[in-house]
């Protein structure tokens, strides 16, 4: 309900000439802003192309042949979720490398990550096997009951 | 006083406690389980964690997850509502160990008062009348011997229990074995304790309580008494304050009594003693409920006072401010249940959702709910959907207002009790005060027959 009101008022904002919106909803306030495009277009494109069709042109011939397959199964992802509320560590101690980083090959039963809950440290292992695609959550970072941790993509 | 209040609790109660924090300036953090993601606490409290699966085991019962839900959010305090965790000690030892204020008594009172048999004790160590009966009992024979010496019809109770469950009225001798054996695997199952006592079984009873309000320095409060007989099989349906049948020396007595047995077992925050009080205004001891109870609402309408804040502040280590002498009943308060049941047809759950609905209005009358037009009623919980309270300065004025908010209130969609509570504001032995704990029973007996007759 909360996240469908969100994604209206960013379908408003997209097809307005408006920057920002402010509403108030069931006593919480939520504000959306539209960022200028020009900052969304980070310095190593600027100086290769031109400003504002870089990031079409680029993408469009990289669309035809790779990006295809790679956007099906994109939406194949599979999702690791935290069992538990706590809060997430990415690596065993603060001075350890961290359990997986993105393009690792994780497999199934393979410890990602740690969710301390009531100074308990509950390793949470990899249900089924993939390459790390992205990791959703920032180290010592809270998360609750079935957020989604890691997106992974199967491995064939 | 203080700054962060997590509430491990869902519904109507998850909400009183949110208002009260607001008005206190207090943050709120809400936990829920999956299935209440669309629930109002979750929209009015300043934070929600999602704590698990749809069943009560998995969320609103899950000790490590609520704590870790206080963890990430840095409460400095947790309060269990009613039901759930809230009469659990272990749950008060953990919070208390893992650094949050538990707002409830301390595992060793709750852990007494748990215990119906070391409840009954401390009552009669605090002058309270108990009901002849005995300690827990090691076999039929012990069984046998007790009830021929207090008298049959006795009641076999679960040591540990509550809730209406682990009871059974024992008629004479020969059922006793039966009964007996019923009985303690029923509480070995419902209470994971299986052992059991005997009572005298009092018949024509009413169910009047106390309200009790202590802080941390000794000081004990009464805020009067509660008439809650109106109730089918220990599930109260309709409460009222002050009691028609409670004259000015049963009050005094029933009010020293309890203030006596808080001050005994030191007690701080609200807590309720529950009594059965016979025809000839005898009264005996039922249980202490270490909780803010559903039916709060009552005492706070006559006796003008905040009961979920005041327990807050007692817990925060606050010296109360209110005095005995300045605490007045005024007039006269009703509150009946609404719940997503089927009164006519034994009171079948209907977790339906809630299509459209009408809450009561005007002066006089207070909703304590959650639900609102599109909501999911959750199969896993309370069919409790909330309260309806008035206030009134008297009885007689109370019981028209009563009525009046009950034609103003609709709800489509599940079947309620509303359509029930219409038909007994109607019944002349209600208005009159004329009932005991046996009255709803008979009642839906009586509607039944007519029922029977028309078709």
């Amino acid at each position: 309900m909360w996240k469908d009101k969100i994604k209206e008022i960013i379908y408003m904002l997209e097809n307005s000439d408006i920057n920002e919106i402010e509403v108030r909803f069931w006593f919480k306030k939520i504000k959306v802003t539209k960022k200028p495009p020009v900052l969304n277009v980070d310095s190593s494109q600027l100086s290769s192309d031109n400003l504002n069709v870089p990031n079409l042109n680029k993408e469009e011939p990289v669309d035809s042949n790779i990006d295809t397959p790679k956007h099906d199964s994109s939406k194949r992802l599979i999702e690791i979720k935290s069992p538990m509320p706590g809060t997430f560590y990415s690596s065993p101690d603060p001075d350890s490398a961290s359990f997986v980083s993105i393009g690792d090959n994780v497999n199934i039963g393979d410890t990602i990550c740690i969710v301390e809950a009531m100074k308990i440290m509950n390793e949470i292992q990899a249900e089924e096997s993939g390459i790390v695609e992205e990791i959703l959550v920032d180290n010592s970072s809270p998360v609750e009951f079935d957020q989604v941790l890691f997106k992974l993509k199967p491995s064939k | 006083m203080f700054k962060k209040i997590l509430i491990a609790n869902r519904g109507e109660i998850a909400i009183r406690i949110i208002r009260a924090c607001k008005e206190m300036d207090i943050q709120t953090v809400a936990v829920y389980s999956k299935a209440d993601k669309n629930s109002l606490h979750v929209k009015f409290a300043d934070e929600a964690i999602c704590i698990g699966e749809g069943p009560a085991l998995d969320s609103y019962l899950n000790i490590p997850r609520i704590v870790a839900a206080g963890e990430i959010t840095n409460a400095d305090a947790i309060h269990p509502g009613y039901g759930f965790l809230a009469e659990n000690a272990n749950f008060s030892k953990i919070c208390k160990e893992n650094g949050f204020t538990f707002i409830g008594p301390e595992a060793e009172i709750i852990d007494l008062m748990g215990d119906k048999v070391n409840a009954r004790n401390a009552a009669k160590n605090a002058g309270v009348p108990i009901i002849p009966g005995s300690n827990t009992l090691s076999s039929v024979d012990d069984l046998l011997e007790i009830a021929d010496e207090i008298g049959y019809p006795v009641m076999l109770k679960a040591v540990a229990g509550g809730g209406g469950k682990g009871m059974r009225v024992i008629n004479n001798a020969n059922e006793a074995e039966k009964g007996f054996n019923i009985i303690q695997n029923e509480a070995g199952m419902a209470f994971n304790n299986s052992e059991i006592y005997v009572e005298k079984f009092v018949k024509n009873g009413r169910h009047i309580e106390v309200q009790i309000l202590s802080d941390k320095f000794g000081n004990h409060l009464h805020l009067g008494e509660r008439e809650c007989s109106i109730q089918r099989s220990n599930q109260k349906l309709i409460e009222e304050s002050p009691s028609l049948f409670v004259d000015d020396s049963l009050r005094d007595e029933l009010t020293s009594k309890s203030l006596q047995l808080a001050k005994n077992v030191n007690y701080v925050g609200a807590g309720t003693i529950e009594y059965l009080v016979d025809d000839e205004k005898n009264f005996y001891f039922i249980e202490m409920n270490t909780r803010i109870q559903v039916e709060h609402t009552i005492t706070e309408m006559v006796c003008m006072i905040d009961l979920v804040k005041e327990q807050i502040r007692a817990y925060a280590g606050i010296e109360l401010t209110i005095k005995q002498e300045n605490i007045l009943m005024n007039g006269h308060a009703i509150e009946c249940r609404i719940n997503a049941e089927d009164p006519f047809n034994d009171f079948i759950p209907s977790p339906k959702r809630i299509e459209s609905l009408n809450f009561a209005g005007g002066i006089g009358v207070r909703i304590d709910s959650f639900i609102y037009a599109g909501y999911q009623i959750p199969t896993n919980y309370d069919s409790m959907l909330g309260k309806l309270i008035v206030h009134s300065s008297s009885r007689e004025k109370a019981l028209i207002r009563m009525k009046r908010a009950l034609q103003e209130t609709f709800i489509e969609g599940p079947k309620t009790t509303l359509p029930l509570l219409e038909m007994i504001f109607e019944n002349k032995d209600f208005n009159n005060g004329n009932f005991d704990i046996n009255f709803l029973s008979k009642f839906l007996k009586k509607i039944r027959g007519k029922n029977n007759e028309s078709s």
